[in-house]
């Protein structure tokens, strides 16, 4: 029997973010947040309350959104991580990015980035969502602004803007 | 920061096993965290070692046996909400998937963590517990299977020993005509731990007379609770006004009712009354389209 | 014309904030960096004896352990600095030594990572002397109460302050004769009100970074409201002078006016100062709501008399607000709560009374309203209340007793800039469905509602309504000031406009509309502004605080006189032209200590709102179904962003009255966790939500532009619970609505309030 056995002391680990295969050494106890922001440089994805309750760290692993303050880092080792740094495609922004500053749906910001990881993956499942859909499929991402309004516009423009690419309103 | 651990990454479920059995009592498996990371935070648990067994194959199945419905004790809520069978065999445990948290939470929690957990208001127990549900208890070399009733011992406490790790969950394919459903109040319209929950499951026979009945609680008590002499009280009987609220007054008395931030005991005791009198008054209705369609 | 003003520019920051590259204080980091984690105090009322840090020292990669000694002025406080920089003995302050509420910062441990600087705060031994614990601010002013702030000397700036006991300030207004009030009137109402306290919850909790800059200062990156002074407080704690520090505000996450006391900034700059290395700091959400201030919790007794025709004859009003530990800006709120808490109403004879008291509560401070959600959430309570003791429509009584031009408010003058109190209230009401008929005002029928799970006979459905009125910036007799600097090059044309100010942008969107004016009042186009914001090293004048629904009226009048000015330059060719400019704003005065008489603000805005509920009376369980909040604004600069404040605002206000309970027992804080303090998520907010922007300028205001940010704000409490009273016959005088709280208060009849108001 392989006992793999990691830690506590720091280990090496590869990890595959936004499509690139990166090696980071770190604790097991580290969680994937934090090696986003603290190893990576990635402060995309934010720290709100380290506890699972507001979502501002939201990132997809494996297509699935999470909190990523929740998941240890180590535990995505082989698994494919996704933040709002990986969103864009080529040089323009994603249709949900584009969709958020049309319907300015954010004022402080620091929820957007989980907020548009949320919508993204919420598209990907559903590309035509009701707007129950989105309150659904959203309720894990706060927004002390009080943005909501405007970010169930935005994944509606998104969900057309797919669809349709030129057909903006 | 979380405090400092040693973490085992076994790849198949019998080293997973070996190894909590290798370092009993300090290891605890690590499944979706969503409970466990936090509490490692705050220093509720202390474990020196995790066994990580998020995503072991082992523990990702949902599927019929026999007569039974038997997943995975690693399959997600998003899992649960997703899946066909228990939409079609389970349906009172969908239910309460369907409003567990969000979907940022029910993407990494699983089955087995909410259960092992042992929290008072875990969401998935009122469910599995009017289902009848068994635990698959495993050990290095050995397994039982337990009734769900019997797993609870007090607030995150079961019977569940260091060695042991829950792998799956089974329960009996429902007979056809079996009204199942589940609801909760919370403080927030969604991402809110539960006041109280209620679960209601009622097999009605050829005369339309409940031939039987479950019902559990949530949040009201150290654990969640089954309510047998509610259950009594309908077994035998067609759902009248006078038959509901008989069982109604037994699970408001069950109802050993803790109070908290979220809400005083005596408030848990009325919403219990309410709860569960609404979801029997809708198995009524039910049995009666029932009736009507036969 | 290049008509930059009124029309829905994207933000300026828009595409840096949907791409994850904005940087905010936490996202910040440099070579050699250390970092720093305060111990608080976890307790609410002790003396440190002692402070043992050999063992925390251990700890391996530990750089430095800060406490009290290491304070060269250990004390701070917007108002009046009353609050200890660190708690504990040494730092020859007296009354340093004393934590007084569970967010007092003890020590700072400054490590090479995070985790050493964790665990060696867990290694810190402090010897504490407990002292009696005063929660209740009732309580606080009974003769042997304990003493939070013994010994306070008077102040000449902020004579409204107190010296006495725990009195944190006092106001009154004394107006007409009461007597004579009250023998017209037909119909008394009496209530008793209790606002709740409740936590900012900005997403991005306190965080900065402090380092030497290129000049020798020390810069301190961190989110605020006002640069300023922050940098005042920082250099006066510090004892060196203020030019010697900097600050900078990068992106804000949210502030809502939780930002405006300090709460990293002076122990990061100490280390980084003492160490001169950079050092970072990131508050987990537990610290930031254990270790900042709350909107202030009030209690409100209100005697209201009116005419059988509904004519409002006399108001009498007492109010005392739990200011917590330290004064922060307890005594400029409740100026706010003493003019707003007899409502938007002409009342010929009133007298309030007003105390902030101090308990070893976390500080109440500055939070969205500013001390006006609470006046009004009494004052259109007991209006509402007053329509139904008259058998009026609410919206007929209001129209009959509105402030309007001219007309004097209780401190005897009128509202400045227009007053359009009854163009809200109309336009509002109109919008929900009132019917204007020849006999009146009618309110529309409440129509039934059916959801899923639940039986039809327990759903009760309701519509209430409230208007409200604020002032906008700081007055009361300071001298409201904004200065700025523009500059202008090129040749021939003016090629680029640099608009340097401290202002901040907090997510209100700030500065774009700046940078709009700015377009607007240069005649140039938006490409060709850009703005030089919130950085002390730039903008050496106080631009002011961005609170207090201030920052577009006087940075927008900032840049009106300046860009005049420097246009009058660039004509007479100076090239570059520049201009630097402190705009003033219209004087005011403080309110009379005995009369309450004065003319305490130069601008306001006003907001009517309408709110449909529907009430589950079996459990007590409610559902907001549809909101209508006209808010005159006197010109949106950017309709796009006013908007995505009044929705804002409504929200936030749905959740301090619905599910948001701030939780403290004995000093604690219950509720430090966001799975326990619960702010609204998407699926909360109101299944309709209809704004309408009501333009009727202000005068002075740029381009007739009023404040807007915190006046949705302010009637929504009394709206809902209106609503509420619509649909199930109870008035509930406290709130949050919790539905326990309102399957007791159904079952009771009304709210059961005590108070121990002798």
């Amino acid at each position: 029997m392989s006992l793999d056995w990691l830690g506590p002391g720091r280990v090496p680990v590869t990890l595959n973010v936004n499509g690139r295969e990166v090696e980071v050494t770190i604790e097991p106890r580290r969680t994937l947040l934090s090696v986003l922001r603290e190893e990576l440089g990635l402060t995309g994805t934010k720290e709100g309350c380290d506890e699972g309750n507001c979502g501002a760290c939201t990132v997809l692993v494996d297509g699935r959104t999470v909190y990523a303050c929740l998941v240890l880092a180590v535990d995505c080792s082989g698994r494919c991580v996704r933040t709002v740094e990986g969103l864009r495609r080529a040089e323009n922004l994603h249709p949900v990015q584009e969709a958020f500053v049309d319907q300015d749906a954010f004022q402080c910001g620091f929820c957007t980035s989980g907020q548009i990881v949320s919508a993204v993956s919420l598209l990907e499942q559903n590309p035509k969502p009701h707007r129950g859909d989105i309150e659904r499929a959203m309720a894990g991402n706060l927004c002390r602004c009080g943005a909501y309004p405007n970010i169930v516009a935005a994944v509606l423009e998104a969900a057309r803007l797919e669809e349709a690419p030129d057909a903006k309103d | 920061m979380l405090p400092s651990f040693e973490l085992l990454m076994p790849e198949t479920l019998p080293e997973a096993l070996e190894m909590l059995a290798g370092y009993a009592p300090d290891a605890m498996p690590l499944a979706g965290g969503t409970n466990l990371v936090p509490d490692l935070r705050g220093g509720k648990r202390r474990p020196g070692v995790l066994v990580n067994v998020h995503g072991l194959d082992a523990l990702q199945y949902i599927g019929r046996q026999d007569r039974y419905v038997v997943m995975g004790a690693g399959v997600s809520l998003a899992d649960v909400l997703e899946s066909e069978l228990i939409g079609a065999h389970g349906r009172v445990l969908q239910e309460a998937a369907r409003v567990f948290a969000n979907p940022l939470i029910r993407n990494r929690a699983t089955v087995g963590g909410n259960l092992g957990n042992a929290s008072p208001a875990a969401d998935t127990v009122p469910p599995l517990l009017v289902l009848d549900a068994e635990l698959k208890l495993a050990s290095a070399g050995e397994s039982r299977w337990v009734g769900l009733e019997d797993f609870f011992v007090d607030v995150c406490d079961t019977i569940c020993r260091h060695v042991e790790l829950i792998t799956a969950v089974r329960w009996l394919v429902p007979p056809p005509r079996t009204f199942s459903r589940f609801r909760k109040l919370t403080l927030r319209k969604s991402t809110a731990i539960s006041v109280v929950s209620v679960a209601v499951r009622v097999t009605l026979g050829e005369s339309g007379r409940c031939v039987d009945a479950a019902v559990a609680l949530g949040a009201v008590a150290p654990t969640p609770i089954r309510v047998h002499e509610a259950e009594e009280v309908l077994r035998g009987e067609a759902l009248t006004p006078e038959v509901i609220d008989r069982a109604t007054r037994f699970a408001c008395t069950a109802a050993s009712c803790i109070g908290d931030v979220r809400s005083s005991a005596a408030y848990r005791e009325r919403v219990t009354d309410v709860l569960t009198r609404r979801l029997l008054a809708e198995a009524q209705e039910w049995s009666e389209e029932q009736w009507e369609r036969s | 014309m290049t008509e930059t003003v009124g029309r829905p520019w994207v933000r300026a920051d828009a595409r840096a904030k949907v791409t994850g590259q904005a940087k905010f204080p936490g996202d910040f980091g440099m070579a050699d960096m250390v970092h720093a984690k305060i111990l608080f105090a976890d307790r609410p009322h002790a003396r440190v004896v002692s402070i043992d840090t050999s063992e925390a020292a251990q700890v391996e990669g530990v750089v430095a352990i800060f406490t009290a000694q290491d304070v060269p002025v250990n004390e701070y406080g917007l108002q009046t600095a009353d609050q200890p920089v660190l708690c504990g003995p040494g730092s020859g302050k007296p009354g340093a030594d004393v934590v007084r509420f569970v967010g007092d910062q003890v020590a700072l441990v400054v490590a090479d990572t995070r985790a050493a600087a964790e665990q060696a705060r867990g290694l810190m031994e402090i010897t504490y002397e407990d002292l009696p614990v005063v929660s209740d601010p009732f309580e606080a002013l009974k003769p042997g109460a304990p003493q939070i702030h013994p010994g306070r000397e008077a102040s000449e700036l902020h004579p409204e302050l107190s010296t006495e006991g725990n009195f944190i300030c006092h106001h009154q207004i004394r107006k007409g004769d009461m007597e004579a009030g009250w023998a017209q009137a037909d119909v008394v109402v009496e209530g008793q009100y209790h606002t709740p306290g409740q936590e900012h919850a900005y997403l991005q909790p306190e965080a900065g970074l402090a380092y030497i800059d290129d000049e020798g200062r020390v810069a301190v990156v961190v989110a605020g409201q006002w640069a300023w002074e922050d940098q005042r407080q920082i250099a006066h704690a510090l004892d060196i002078p203020v030019e010697e520090i900097r600050v900078i505000y990068p992106a804000i996450g949210g502030a809502f006016g939780g930002r405006e006391d300090m709460s990293v900034q002076i122990v990061l700059a100490l280390a980084a100062y003492r160490l001169q290395r950079p050092v970072k700091i990131t508050w987990t959400r537990e610290e930031s709501i254990r270790g900042h201030c709350k909107r202030h919790p009030m209690w409100f007794r209100c005697k209201w008399g009116a005419t059988r025709e509904g004519e409002l004859v006399a108001a009498e009003v007492q109010v005392v607000a739990d200011g917590g530990a330290y004064c922060y800006t307890t005594n400029k709120v409740l100026g706010n709560t003493t003019i707003t808490c007899t409502g938007p109403y002409a009342f010929p004879n009133a007298k309030v009374d007003v105390d902030g008291v101090y308990t070893n509560n976390p500080p109440s401070g500055a939070m969205r309203g500013f001390g006006a959600p609470q006046g009004i959430f009494a004052a259109e309570m007991q209006m509402n209340k007053l329509a139904e003791a008259l058998g009026m429509d609410p919206v007929a009584l209001r129209m009959r007793n509105l402030l309007q031009d001219e007309m004097p408010t209780t401190t005897g003058t009128p509202l400045a800039g227009g007053v359009h109190l009854q163009e809200v209230t109309e336009r509002c009401a109109l919008a929900a469905g009132w019917e204007r008929a020849e006999e009146g005002w009618r309110k529309p029928a409440a129509k039934g509602v059916a959801l899923a799970g639940r039986p039809k006979e327990a759903m009760r459905t309701g519509m209430g309504m409230a208007v409200g009125f604020k002032n906008v910036g700081f007055s009361f007799g300071y001298q409201e000031n904004c200065w700025l600097r523009i500059e202008l090059r090129g040749e021939d044309d003016i090629e680029r406009a640099i608009v340097t100010i401290g202002t901040a942008d907090v997510g209100q969107g700030a500065h774009t509309v700046l940078q709009q004016m700015a377009a607007e009042a240069l005649q140039v186009s938006m490409e060709r502004v850009s703005l030089e914001a919130s950085d002390t090293g730039t903008s050496p004048g106080s631009s002011g605080s961005a609170s207090a629904s201030r920052t577009t009226f006087m940075a927008g009048n900032a840049i009106r006189e300046a860009a005049a000015l420097a246009l009058d330059g660039w004509r007479e060719g100076e090239r570059p032209a520049v201009v630097e400019h402190t705009y003033l704003a219209p004087e005011t005065t403080p309110l009379d200590p005995d009369t309450g008489e004065g003319f305490p603000n130069f601008a306001y805005g006003y907001v009517a709102q309408v709110v449909e509920v529907v009430v589950d009376v079996e459990t007590g369980e409610l559902r907001v179904r549809r909101v209508v909040c006209a808010d005159d604004v006197g010109k949106a600069i950017n309709p796009e962003q006013v908007e995505g404040q009044i929705e804002g605002g409504v929200v936030q206000a749905m959740g301090w009255v619905t599910c948001e309970n701030f939780i403290a027992q004995a000093g604690r804080v219950l509720t430090p966790h966001l799975s326990t303090y619960l702010i609204p998520t998407i699926a909360d907010v109101p299944e309709r939500m209809e704004t309408i922007i009501v333009e009727k300028p202000d005068p002075r205001g740029p381009w007739g532009a009023r404040g807007m940010g915190e006046m949705p704000f302010l009637p929504l409490a009394p709206a809902l619970l209106a609503a509420v009273h619509d649909a199930t016959g109870v008035w509930i005088d406290e709130f949050p609505l919790t539905p326990e709280r309102v399957l007791r208060s159904l079952r009771d009849g009304g709210s059961l309030l005590e108070c121990d108001w002798e």
